[in-house]
C-alpha cells in the first residue's frame, strides 16, 4: 500500500526530485572553497521537503493538479492507517533535508565539534522529531485554514485566526527553544529535556492533525 | 450478494449551530436501486456524506451490510463504489494512471468490465484527465467506480454533469448491475427525466428530514409513468 502511493509521488513529482538532484550536484563543488557550503542546500530541500504537502492531504475545494480529499477518503483503507502513510508519504520528500543534516552532524564542522557522538545522535534525533512536527503542523493549519474560511462572519474568522496563530507561535517558540538549547549546550540533561519535551509538542501535534483531518 | 442499509435516528450536525439531517430512519433493502429526491438544501449530499463516513451522526447508528459504518475499520467500503462531483484527481494524471492507481484498492477489481466500459463510455485511456471536460472526468470516475464491481453503488449528483447520452448510459449500466447482480444503488440527483424507467424506490427529503424508501408504486398512486416528474415536483412543493 505505501509503496503504491510513494511510486505514484516520485512519479508526479518527479520535476521536484529533478531539480534537487541538480542543485545538490551544482553545490558539492563549493565544498572545495568553504567546508559548510552545502548548509546552503538547506533552502532548496526545506522547499522540496513542504511543497508536496497540499497533494498528500488532499483538497477540500476543486483544484485540478490536486487529489481531492473526498477521493482519498473513499478510498477502502482505514483512515489512521492512510494518515500514517500521509505522514511516511512527507517524510520521503524530508529525506534530502535528513541527509544533509546527517552529513553536517557527522563531518567535522565547527559547529559539532563540541558535542561528543551521543549528543550528536539525539540532536539527529531531534531534528527528526522537529521534522515530523512540521508536517502536522503544516497538516493541521492547512485545515485549519479550510475550517476558518468557511465561517460567514468576519468577526468569528477574525477570532479564529489569532487563536490559530497564539497557539503556533506558542509552538514555535517551544520548537525554536528547543533547537536553540540543543545547538548551544553541552550538557547531558538540557538536551535529553529538551528532546522530551520536543516529542511530547511533536505526538500532540500528530493526534491534533490526524483526527482534523479525518474529520476534514 | 448486496449491501443493505439501515439509518436508526441520526442527527447530523455542520456546527453546533447548524443541524444537517434530523432523527434519520429508514431502511434500503438489498437491491434496491433507491433515488434520493429533495429541494436544493434538502440534505442529500449530507446523506450521502454520511453514509461513506465523510460525516459522523452525533446522535443515532448506521450499518451497511450490517456492520458499523461509522467504524475506522470498516470493512465494506472495499464494496462501495462512490461516484461524486467531489472526486478530483491530479489533471497531470492519465485515465489509464488513474484506473491503475485506483485497481489497487479493489480486490474485486475486473479489467474485462474496465475494457468494456472505456468502450461504451468512450473513453480514451491516454487522455490526460487535466485536458478532459467535467462530464468526461465523470465518465472515467464511473469506469473506475463500476469496474471493482461493486455491492453498493453511491453516487452524489454526477448525472448533472453528463450529458445527455452519458447519463443515458451511466442510467442502463447501472440498472444493468442492479438486475444481473442485485447491486444496491442509491442516486442522489435533480434530473428527474426518466429516472422512473430505471430506480425501484424513492427517498423523499425535506429539511433534512426523510420517513422510508417508498416504492415507485407507492409514490406514483395510479398515476401513469410519464407523469412522474409532475408527481415529483408536487410532493417536494408541497412537503
Amino acid at each position: 500500500m505505501i509503496t503504491h502511493f510513494i511510486f505514484r509521488d516520485l512519479k508526479s513529482n518527479r520535476i521536484y526530485w529533478l531539480i534537487t538532484l541538480i542543485v545538490t550536484l551544482l553545490a558539492i563543488p563549493a565544498v572545495y572553497f568553504h567546508g559548510d557550503a552545502l548548509l546552503l542546500l538547506f533552502y532548496p530541500y526545506f522547499f522540496m521537503s513542504i511543497s508536496p504537502l497540499a497533494g498528500l492531504i488532499g483538497s477540500r475545494w476543486r483544484a485540478q493538479h490536486v487529489m481531492s480529499r473526498h477521493y482519498l477518503l473513499s478510498l477502502p483503507v482505514s483512515r489512521i492507517k492512510l494518515f500514517r502513510i500521509i505522514q511516511l508519504r512527507a517524510f520521503v520528500f524530508q529525506i534530502p533535508l535528513y541527509l544533509l543534516l546527517t552529513y553536517v552532524i557527522f563531518t567535522d564542522s565547527e559547529c559539532t565539534l563540541r558535542f561528543n557522538q551521543l549528543q550528536l545522535l539525539s540532536i539527529l534525533l531531534g531534528s527528526l522529531i522537529a521534522g515530523n512536527w512540521f508536517i502536522n503542523l503544516a497538516v493541521d493549519n492547512a485545515i485549519a485554514y479550510e475550517a476558518i474560511g468557511s465561517h460567514q462572519v468576519p468577526v468569528k474568522r477574525i477570532k479564529l485566526w489569532i487563536a490559530l496563530f497564539a497557539r503556533m507561535l506558542i509552538e514555535i517558540l517551544i520548537i525554536g527553544g528547543t533547537v536553540y538549547l540543543l545547538q548551544s549546550s553541552g550538557a547531558n540533561a538540557v538536551i535529553y529535556a529538551t528532546l522530551a519535551v520536543s516529542s511530547v509538542i511533536a505526538v500532540v501535534r500528530y493526534k491534533s492533525a490526524q483526527l482534523a483531518w479525518i474529520r476534514s | 450478494m448486496s449491501l443493505a442499509i439501515e439509518l436508526k435516528s441520526i442527527d447530523v450536525f455542520a456546527n453546533k449551530d447548524k443541524q444537517l439531517l434530523y432523527n434519520l430512519s429508514f431502511d434500503i433493502a438489498q437491491g434496491q436501486f433507491v433515488a434520493v429526491l429533495g429541494e436544493n438544501g434538502a440534505g442529500k449530499t449530507s446523506l450521502l456524506d454520511l453514509l461513506m463516513g465523510f460525516r459522523r451522526p452525533a446522535k443515532g447508528s448506521i450499518t451497511i451490510g450490517g456492520l458499523n459504518a461509522s467504524d475506522d475499520n470498516w470493512p465494506q467500503r472495499a464494496s462501495i463504489a462512490y461516484l461524486s462531483e467531489k472526486v478530483d484527481i491530479p489533471g497531470d494524471w492519465s485515465v489509464r494512471e488513474f484506473l491503475s492507481f485506483n485497481q489497487h484498492f479493489f480486490s474485486n477489481y475486473d479489467k474485462a468490465s474496465e475494457a468494456r466500459l472505456l468502450r461504451e463510455f468512450k473513453v480514451e485511456p491516454s487522455a490526460r484527465l487535466g485536458g478532459m471536460s467535467a462530464g468526461e472526468i465523470r465518465r472515467a470516475q464511473i469506469v473506475a467506480g463500476l469496474s471493482a464491481n461493486p455491492k453498493l453503488i453511491i453516487i452524489d449528483e454526477i448525472t448533472a454533469v453528463l450529458d445527455i447520452v452519458g447519463r443515458r448510459l451511466l442510467m442502463r449500466e447501472l440498472a444493468r448491475i442492479n438486475k444481473e447482480h442485485s447491486t444496491t444503488v442509491v442516486l442522489a440527483t435533480n434530473i428527474l427525466e426518466d429516472l422512473q424507467n430505471y430506480i425501484s424506490h424513492i427517498l423523499m427529503m425535506s429539511a433534512g428530514k426523510s420517513s422510508r424508501a417508498e416504492s415507485l408504486t407507492e409514490v406514483l398512486r395510479g398515476k401513469a409513468s410519464h407523469e412522474f416528474s409532475q408527481v415529483i415536483a408536487d410532493r417536494l412543493e408541497t412537503t
